[in-house]
């Protein structure tokens, strides 16, 4: 058993990981298109509504800023699995291609799929959310971290 | 909230630095294009295709035209010829794999395990016809990648430990360009639970959590990985048998097997538990060279 080699799997998701976390606070992260739609200074947390899917509850959180989505995360995924085995269900996609975008070394991850949908609903949810408070009273907002760093 | 919150088609369309990123059929498709704006109108003439086949093949809307067909509301001859064309993809790969795929279980009308992998086979050669030598489109987990992500680099596909998602078991390096590129599907029960059933047995697989299939079509990598998935430790003989794919599987208890060919086209990045002799792998295929 070749013990640098588990060190190694740890290094790359602990660097995934890192480098998933430091594209918050870049300055292009992501652009927004198609249905929702952002004004340039909506900015702040906002969590989506739980959706229920065939595979249990799914709750999204996405931090803006700049009217540019910067975290993606996962509140509540279906956990499960058979016989305890699987202790939760993967990071969502989104975020896993999202670190994916980030990382030097790897482009893309291939996984068994996961139930996205209520994961997309609960996060659209929580665009539109973001959305409409920037529209009306863009200060109710809590700034985020990556606001706050900017 | 609410009303959206019940929504089942909401669907999201953005951009993310070089990548665009959709949902449709119940995951999220990436672009990751390297050549090409991805909110150009290639990208979009892309989204469009896949909303089209989400619409056309889905067995949750009663619209689509293949329920319709399943319902019989619908003649075959009346379908896109898309449809028709699918279907006979479909009736090939149960022919190839002995009935461990079939677009028909129990009599039920289901083509989806054809219909994503094909959809994205297509969508690169529409990026492909668009002028886009380099891009790589994941779609829920299955992987096709043309050219290189950069000069001098190549396009990489992890594929994930489905008893911990956070975690990769391997690397898959996509052959120096020019080339077909690479083709990675995953076939599982890690996040949808058992939601495969061997049309063979009738039950679900028991003997692997996922396998990995690696090629360059990634039509027949998506279908091959469903295929294998069914067959259990069976597949290795069969993906050994099938020109340029090869597999990486783990079983339930973390114990592992690969084809041949797949250390020449992947770099183990995890070593996972010591295989159990619970089946024939030569000792050599076991051991952890290159790490060593």
């Amino acid at each position: 058993m070749n013990r640098p080699a588990l060190a190694t799997a740890g290094t790359v998701l602990g660097v995934l990981l890192l480098l998933g976390g430091k594209a918050a606070t870049s300055p292009t992260p992501f652009a927004l298109q198609g249905s929702s739609s952002l004004s340039a200074t909506a900015a702040g947390t906002s969590t989506g509504p739980v959706i229920n899917t065939r595979y249990g509850p799914v709750q999204v959180e996405v931090v803006v800023a700049g009217g540019r989505i910067t975290d993606v995360k996962a509140l509540q995924l279906p956990t499960g699995g058979q016989s305890g085995q699987i202790a939760d269900y993967s990071q969502p996609l989104l975020r896993r291609e999202a670190i994916a975008a980030q990382s030097a070394g790897i482009h893309a991850v291939s996984g068994a799929t996961y139930t996205s949908q209520g994961y997309a609903s609960s996060l659209q949810s929580a665009l539109d959310q973001l959305a409409a408070s920037s529209k009306t009273q863009a200060s109710s907002v809590a700034p985020t971290s990556a606001e706050a760093k900017a | 909230m609410s009303a959206r919150a019940g929504a089942d088609r909401t669907e999201l369309d953005y951009v993310l630095g070089q990548r665009r990123i959709v949902s449709v059929m119940g995951t999220v498709f990436t672009v990751d294009v390297r050549d090409l704006d991805p909110a150009s109108a290639a990208l979009d003439d892309v989204v469009t295709w896949w909303r089209w086949v989400d619409a056309t093949f889905s067995t949750y809307r009663p619209s689509s035209q293949v329920s319709r067909l399943a319902a019989e509301t619908l003649e075959l001859a009346d379908c896109a010829p898309e449809v028709r064309h699918v279907l006979r993809l479909c009736r090939e790969a149960a022919a190839i794999s002995g009935g461990h795929f079939t677009e028909r279980y129990d009599g039920r009308l289901d083509p989806s395990g054809m219909v994503k992998g094909w959809s994205v086979e297509l969508a690169s050669q529409m990026l492909r016809r668009a002028g886009s030598q380099h891009h790589s489109i994941s779609a829920g987990g299955d992987v096709r990648c043309v050219g290189v992500p950069s000069a001098g680099e190549l396009w990489s596909v992890g594929v994930v430990d489905p008893r911990d998602p956070g975690r990769l078991l391997a690397v898959v390096a996509a052959p120096q360009a020019p080339s077909p590129g690479l083709a990675v599907a995953t076939s599982g029960t890690a996040e949808r639970g058992h939601h495969i059933i061997d049309p063979v047995t009738g039950r679900p697989p028991q003997d692997l959590a996922s396998i990995s299939v690696v090629g360059s079509d990634l039509t027949l990598v998506d279908w091959a990985a469903t295929a294998a998935f069914a067959m259990g430790h069976d597949a290795r003989a069969w993906i050994e048998a099938m020109d340029g794919l090869d597999a990486y599987a783990v079983t339930p208890e973390g114990d592992y097997w690969y084809t041949d060919g797949f250390e020449a086209r992947a770099e183990l990045v995890q070593v996972p538990l010591p295989p159990l002799a619970t089946w024939s792998v030569p000792a050599t295929r076991r051991t952890t060279a290159g790490f060593s």
